[in-house]
Order: C-alpha cells, then structure tokens, then sequence
C-alpha cells in the first residue's frame, strides 16, 4: 500500500517566503509499506522546481525490509534500496536554443541478514550491497534532437559487504568483508574528469550507503520489538486449553510452543504460577514431546 | 489459579497464560442433635464364667455434634471432621445374671436408673463418606464386654452395666455388640433454612457377638427412633480434604 502525500510551495507562497517571483517548486512524496510478515520502512520523494529558464528534478528513495519473524536458526532476512538521481537542465548561451541537461543518479540494492541469539536480541546484521553511480551529460536541441558537445555516460558500480552491524553503532573498519569497484567507467576521459566523478560518485554512494543502513537499523530494531518485546512470533498451547481446578488437588498441563506457520518450536519454558504452585519450575517442548506441567491450587481460599 | 510460561529462543520469545478457576464447594456448617427413645436388650448366655442379661429402657436420648458440614449444592458429603459430641439419656437399666466365678450370690437382679451425661470430646471425630447427600448417624450399644473380662461387677457400675454410645459412624467405641445405623438424607430445599429436622428410626444391623474365650450365646436387640435437628451455624469452603469454616454464631452445642 503507498500513501502520498504532496508538499507544493504556490508563486505567493514563494513571494512571501521571499522567493524571487520566477521560481516554484513542488515535492510529492510516496511512502511504501513492507510486505505481509516484514517490518521497516520505505519512501520515494520526487521533486521539481524551476528558477527562470533553468529546471531541476530530483528523486530519492530508500527502503529496507526484514522478516518479522526470525526463521530457523536465528536468521533474520531483509533486503532493500536506495536511490537518488538529479537532472538540472539549463539554457545554453548562444544562438539555437540548446538546452544541457547533466543527470547524476545513483541506485544501491542491498540484502540483508540478521542474527538473533538464543536470548531473543539481535546480535548484529549483514549487509551486501551493489551501488551503481552513473553520469551524464547530453545538450539538446528545441525538438529533443542530441548535439555536438553531449559527454560519455560515466558509471561506477560499487560491491560493498559489511559483516557484524550492530545497530546505532558506528561502521567500522572490522565490518567490512569486501569492497570491489567493478565498473570504472570509460578510458577515453580525462585523469581530471575520472578524479571528478570518482569523487562525487563516492560522495554519493557512501550517502546512500548511510541513508540504507539507517533504514536496516530501523527495520532490525521494529522487528526485535516485535519478536522480543512483543513476543508475537511465537505462541504457546495449553492442553487442556480450560480446565477447573480443585484446590489441594493437583493437575497436569501440556505446554507446546508455535510459530506463526504453526510449526512447534523447541523451546525451553520457565513456569510460574500465582494462587497455586507449579513443578517443575522449567521444561523443554521440542517438535513432538510437549512440556509438562502440574498445577496445584493453594489450599487456603483467597482472602 | 494461573499458570503462566516463558522462554526465549533465537526464534523469538514466547509469554502463555493459562487461568484456571479453581471450584469451592460451599458447605453449610450445621449443628446436629437427635432426640428420641429406644431399647437395648441383650443376652449373652454365659461368657467368662458369669450369665449376664441386660434390658436397657432409653425413655429419651440426646446427642449432638458440633459440626456437620454438608454441602449447599445437594452433592455428595464428603469425608471431613468435626469436632466434639455430647449426650444423655435417661431410662431404667436392669441386668440379671450369676457370677459364677467372682463368687457372688450367684444370681443377681439389679436395677438401676440410667443417668448419663457425657461432655463434648476434644477428640476430633471422623464422619464417613456416605454419599448423595446422606449422613449416618449411629447408635451403638455394647454391654460391658469392652471392659476385661474378670473385672466387670453388675450392679456396681451403672454406667457399665449397659451403655447406649450415640456416635457418629465409624468412631464408635473400641467394641459393641449393637449398632444400628439411620440414615438421614438432606436436600438442597432443606439446606435453604437455618433449621430443620427429619425423623428417622434406627436400621438393625447383622448381630454381632464378641468371641472372648470360648464359644458362646448371644443376641442382641437394638431399637430406636428419633428426630434429628439440624441448625445451621456457619459455613465453609472446602479446600482439598479440609474445610475452612466462619461462624456466623457460637456452635450451639460447645
């Protein structure tokens, strides 16, 4: 499900704000909710604005979903993307109304792999990424036709692999796995051109980098609260499911633990019982053999 | 009661509650007396050299006991405990016999009036299960034979000569010769009053002689009715196999 919502700036909004009288701008944003049984956080933004003849439209977006649920074993998949991609267009000094339109953008896909330890916490995530930067130059005439002096497409694609994330920690040198450049671009540039984009190419890269691991860190954080401190992931049946007690005599209660597909959990349960006593204090449900409990009302009636 | 379970895993943690009420039965605490008149009559031919025949008038008897607790619901009553007895009766006891070996006169003809009273025990008596709401309530009567044999002397000792011993059923004395045992059915309709009574009349029991030394004759005749009162004076919760019980008002037999 998307919800959008637009944020426009009018010409007399503009003019009271202080904004010369030529230009306007306009933002419309979609937010993107996470698949049936993932958590996190997802949005795209475009916008556009124009100052006298000169035009500019900018897109980012990002997503990172993860599973709700951690599955066998601890793991916690997800996956992601970010993107953002900038086009100024900007009349041409000289005759033949040429416009040069620069577009820079840059997209990172990225998966994601938790790892939740036997105390239900998240102890840290993986993140592989590719982010592909790419740069263009063309110059235009009045009926779209491309000119002389348009530049080679520029692109650079980046293989990140972070190990061990822990959320609201800073990335450090220990977490990176790999890191491959694997497309440089064109050799028919100049070194100074490469150095130019190489630059702005990581400048941006390493912010969407930063703008998907906030992402990751926010949907592992949601998913914890829900599979920890919500403990919703897991269920656990009574057998009986109702049963009356006469006090001072003791009865026997089946215990076994689901997931959400239904399938039992092996799990060690602690017991604890209030108007009555319960033994043994802990026991283990596994795939078939449910954990037993006997219960034993207080003699005394409540006061 | 509530049972709940926790655990964690790396597939998450798990909280379960399972509440479970747990049943009180609501038990009424009733006084209960009987009133009546009976009979015992008992010929135990000769037995350890002396005859001995006894015919015991109850012109009227009381006994009562504390507590009887019965369940509001009409169910079963359930094995409890109730604490204290108390009884008297009045009547004529008369014995005849001969003492063959303590050398007396030989035949004796004594009577005597039957004056008894017996105070509350501190003993706490058992009441037996008896099941669809019934109580029984016992007599028992036993003539002299508890006490050792060669010690007994007629006559001298009313309240051995022959002795009627009202008791719940079950507790009675060490020995008897006869019991008879009536049973007393409550209803849920009756358990809605403080007080009511129901007439009931002893049932005979199969004879029983007791074998001291040697083979001998005896029979035994127990009859009785009564009425039996009930006042209800608190109640109870049961809790397993006890009772915790609040008095609205002092028993009224303590």
């Amino acid at each position: 499900m998307e919800r959008l919502s637009r944020v426009g700036r009018s010409a007399a909004r503009d003019a009271a704000a202080g904004v010369p009288a030529a230009s306007a701008s306009a933002t419309e944003s979609t937010t993107v909710e996470p698949p049936a049984g993932h958590v996190g956080e997802g949005a795209t933004s475009e916008g556009d604005g124009r100052q006298g003849a000169s035009r500019a439209a900018a897109t980012m977006g990002q997503r990172a979903f993860v599973r709700e649920c951690p599955l066998p074993g601890g793991e916690l998949p997800g996956d992601g993307a970010a993107s953002m991609s900038l086009t100024i267009s900007h009349p041409m000094p000289g005759p033949g109304r040429r416009t040069a339109h620069v577009t820079v953008a840059g997209r990172l896909d990225g998966k994601l792999r938790g790892h939740v330890g036997d105390d239900a916490r998240l102890r840290h995530y993986d993140l592989d990424a590719t982010i592909e930067m790419t740069s263009h130059g063309r110059v235009l005439g009045p009926a779209g036709l491309e000119h002389r002096g348009t530049g080679p497409k520029r692109s650079l694609a980046i293989e990140v692999a972070l190990r061990g994330i822990v959320p609201g920690t800073p990335i450090a040198k220990r977490h990176f796995d790999a890191l491959q450049i694997r497309d440089p671009g064109p050799r028919d540039v100049e070194v100074r051109d490469h150095v130019a984009f190489a630059k702005g190419a990581l400048d941006q890269a390493m912010s969407m980098l930063a703008l998907f691991r906030g992402s990751a860190d926010r949907a592992f954080e949601r998913a914890e609260r829900s599979y920890h401190d919500g403990a919703s992931c897991l269920s656990a049946t009574f057998d009986p499911s109702a049963l009356s007690l006469q006090r001072g005599e003791p009865r026997q209660v089946a215990v076994t633990v689901a997931d959400r597909e239904g399938r039992r959990v092996a799990l060690a349960l602690a017991a604890s019982a209030s108007g009555g006593s319960v033994a043994p204090p802990s026991d283990t449900t596994d795939g078939t053999e449910a954990a037993a409990f006997s219960l034993t009302p207080d003699d005394a009636p409540a006061a | 009661m509530t049972l709940a379970v926790q655990g964690t895993s790396n597939r998450g943690r798990v909280f379960g509650a399972l509440t479970a009420p747990v049943e009180t039965t609501a038990v009424a605490l009733y006084a209960v007396s009987l009133t009546g008149r009976g009979s015992y009559r008992s010929d135990h031919g000769t037995i350890d050299s002396y005859d001995h025949h006894a015919d015991v008038t109850m012109e009227r008897f009381t006994t009562s006991w504390q507590a009887v607790p019965l369940p509001v619901d009409g169910g079963p009553v359930l094995e409890s405990q109730f604490r204290g007895s108390a009884h008297e009766m009045t009547g004529t006891a008369r014995s005849t016999g001969e003492d063959v070996r303590q050398g007396e006169d030989g035949a004796y003809d004594c009577t005597a009036p039957l004056r008894e009273a017996v105070s509350p025990g501190d003993h706490l008596l058992d009441v037996a299960a008896a099941g669809g709401g019934a109580l029984a309530l016992t007599l028992e009567g036993f003539h002299g034979l508890s006490v050792a044999p060669g010690t007994w002397s007629p006559c001298s000792r009313s309240g051995t000569l022959a002795n009627i011993t009202p008791s719940p059923t079950g507790s009675g004395a060490n020995d008897f010769d006869g019991r008879t045992v009536a049973r007393v059915t409550v209803t849920p309709a009756q358990l809605q009053h403080d007080e009511f009574t129901v007439p009931l009349t002893g049932e005979p029991l199969p004879e029983r002689c007791l074998t001291v030394s040697s083979p001998f004759y005896c029979t035994h005749s127990l009859q009785w009715s009564a009425t039996a009162t009930f006042v209800r004076y608190g109640s109870c919760t049961r809790a397993g196999s006890r009772y915790f019980c609040t008095l609205d008002r002092l028993p009224p037999f303590s």
